[in-house]
């Protein structure tokens, strides 16, 4: 009996995949019904577009965006384009890194200023910032500075919230065993306030990142200054369908590539705390 | 007596500190005042690029008084109000598909997430091609502005579905349509309803933007008039009045939100609570 069982068990071990086989093959067949989803539409717009049953001058057909993207990559218009987005991105979320980092550490360390600044923070980060370009152009004239100028509003707000939420969410003992082993302010923070409140951080600096590429992407575009969005912009306004359609594939990459790598980094940061 | 002194003393800390709190914000609020009437006095010799506070607060009164104001804000609203209730109707359903099925949510919620990954304002173009500069192409805008995020939070709420739940409906042998109106839609119900303010607030960006690249009517429109014609404090009116509306429909549409939660008892996501 004892026996039976055990070849039961067995075969059936045998016969039954692995948990993890089993994921993986549940991810492949779902990448691969994703792909088929996203062929598919694109052939329908392709033979729509071909056959003329969507105007050429609206549509590009998919293979003839393919080509300006291929082309574009070739001259090095589209790496220059998306050098200077991502050059803006950079230059905006280091500046809101720091301001941000320094101001969240500023409102949780005095913590009536914190209470105070609350409420305007969550304001102004509830209001729509990027309709300020205006002012911006008013003030700096078409000057490309405008653009890191907001992103760096957009990224800022973020990240001063979450670090002053996440510091402020780490256990008062910590603070209190700081204190017993004499650590000075400077080593406290180091040492022991930044790592524990670093997973709320990173939330943060990513939900900055985010923003600063969405908003240094729609000023370019509302403005016609810088790069990806700007070229969306100016051909739109010559009526180029083929260049527009190929932008806008180009920054949906872009900007797909750089939330996937965002996110990987944010949770390699989650891993390795909890790890630890 | 010394029962009473107490709670005597911590309602007077507690008086000192809100009033202290209030003391650094009308100082702050001074302060910036000051600060923008210095620059406005430093800058004039550049033209106006910075009017003075009065200036501003006259501009933004007469912007007030003056009918055609309320008439460019009923467009705007029109333009925002059609964009949420066809989004609505578009991704409330799509998003309860995505999470209550799981084989199409496995599927489908990459997709939508990075399709979600770019300003939506940069498919104005195609709006404004195939729907023309009128107030249809702003509608297409607002809601694929409002459409999104309500999507992505709806289906995403399927998360907030406690697995005991869906045991106990199991065991009652509930229908799929009383699982969905007992169990389901409780639970979701306060993720769905972050999706849709969320929804609202970019619906109103959207639609901003989209009068203030092409258009001829709405508060977008009005504020780059101002701009083109070098009216710069009737230009800060209209961004300090769509500012100001701004935050408060954020800041009632937040209010509810938390009422929602407590009553559900359930936790804000810390990237929406924000």
């Amino acid at each position: 009996m004892s026996e039976a069982s055990t070849s039961i068990a067995k075969r059936s071990a045998r016969h039954r995949p692995a948990p993890l086989t089993r994921s993986i093959r549940l991810r492949d067949h779902a990448a691969i019904a994703r792909l088929g989803i996203v062929s598919v539409l694109l052939g329908v717009v392709e033979i729509a577009v071909w056959q003329e049953w969507i105007s050429p001058l609206f549509v590009s057909r998919p293979t003839e965006v393919l080509r300006v993207i291929a082309a574009g990559l070739v001259d090095g218009t589209y790496p220059a384009l998306a050098g200077r987005t991502l050059f803006a991105v950079t230059a905006a979320f280091v500046a809101a890194t720091v301001v941000g980092g320094t101001g969240g550490y500023l409102l949780w360390r005095y913590p009536k200023f914190g209470a105070a600044y609350e409420p305007a923070l969550l304001a102004l980060f509830s209001s729509p910032i990027v309709l300020a370009y205006p002012v911006f152009l008013v003030v700096f004239r078409r000057n490309p500075i405008i653009v890191v100028l907001l992103g760096f509003l957009a990224g800022v707000l973020p990240i001063t919230i979450l670090t002053r939420k996440a510091i402020a969410a780490v256990p008062r003992v910590y603070g209190d065993v700081a204190s017993v082993l004499r650590l000075t302010r400077r080593q406290e923070l180091r040492q022991v306030m930044l790592p524990a409140a670093m997973p709320g951080i990173a939330s943060g600096l990513r939900l900055g990142l985010i923003y600063t590429l969405l908003n240094v992407l729609a000023v370019e575009f509302v403005t016609g200054l810088g790069g990806l969005g700007a070229e969306i912009s100016n051909a739109y306004a010559l009526l180029r369908a083929p260049r527009m359609y190929a932008a806008l594939a180009f920054t949906q990459i872009i900007s797909v590539a750089f939330v996937y790598a965002v996110d990987r980094l944010e949770r390699s940061v989650k891993t390795g705390r909890s790890r630890e | 007596m010394s029962s009473l002194q107490a709670p005597l003393a911590r309602a007077g800390t507690r008086v000192r500190v809100v009033w202290g709190m209030h003391a650094i914000r009308i100082v702050t609020l001074l302060g910036l005042l000051s600060l923008w009437q210095w620059l406005s006095t430093f800058t004039d010799r550049f033209g106006e690029v910075v009017p003075g506070v009065q200036r501003i607060g006259a501009a933004l009164v007469q912007l007030m008084s003056s009918a055609d104001t309320y008439g460019h804000a009923a467009v705007t609203g029109k333009e925002l109000g059609l964009g949420l209730a066809i989004g609505l109707t578009f991704a409330l359903p799509a998003g309860l598909t995505l999470a209550l099925v799981p084989s199409i949510r496995y599927v489908c919620e990459p997709l939508v997430i990075y399709a979600g990954a770019i300003p939506k304002i940069v498919l104005y173009p195609i709006f404004v091609w195939f729907l023309g500069i009128g107030l249809e192409s702003k509608v297409g805008m607002a809601t694929a502005s409002v459409a999104f995020p309500v999507l992505v939070q709806t289906a995403g709420a399927a998360w907030s579905i406690r697995p005991i739940f869906r045991d106990v409906a199991r065991i009652l042998h509930m229908r799929p349509l009383q699982r969905f109106r007992y169990v389901y839609l409780p639970s979701m119900l306060p993720d769905v309803y972050t999706g849709i303010r969320l929804g609202i607030a970019t619906g109103i960006i959207g639609t901003l933007l989209a009068e203030t690249k092409a258009s001829n009517e709405g508060l977008g429109f009005l504020m780059t008039h101002y701009y083109s014609t070098f009216r710069v404090p009737e230009m800060y009116a209209v961004l300090l009045l769509i500012f100001m509306v701004a935050t408060l429909v954020a800041f009632s549409m937040d209010r509810l939100d938390r009422r929602i939660r407590q009553r559900r008892g359930s936790p804000r996501n810390a990237g929406v609570a924000l």
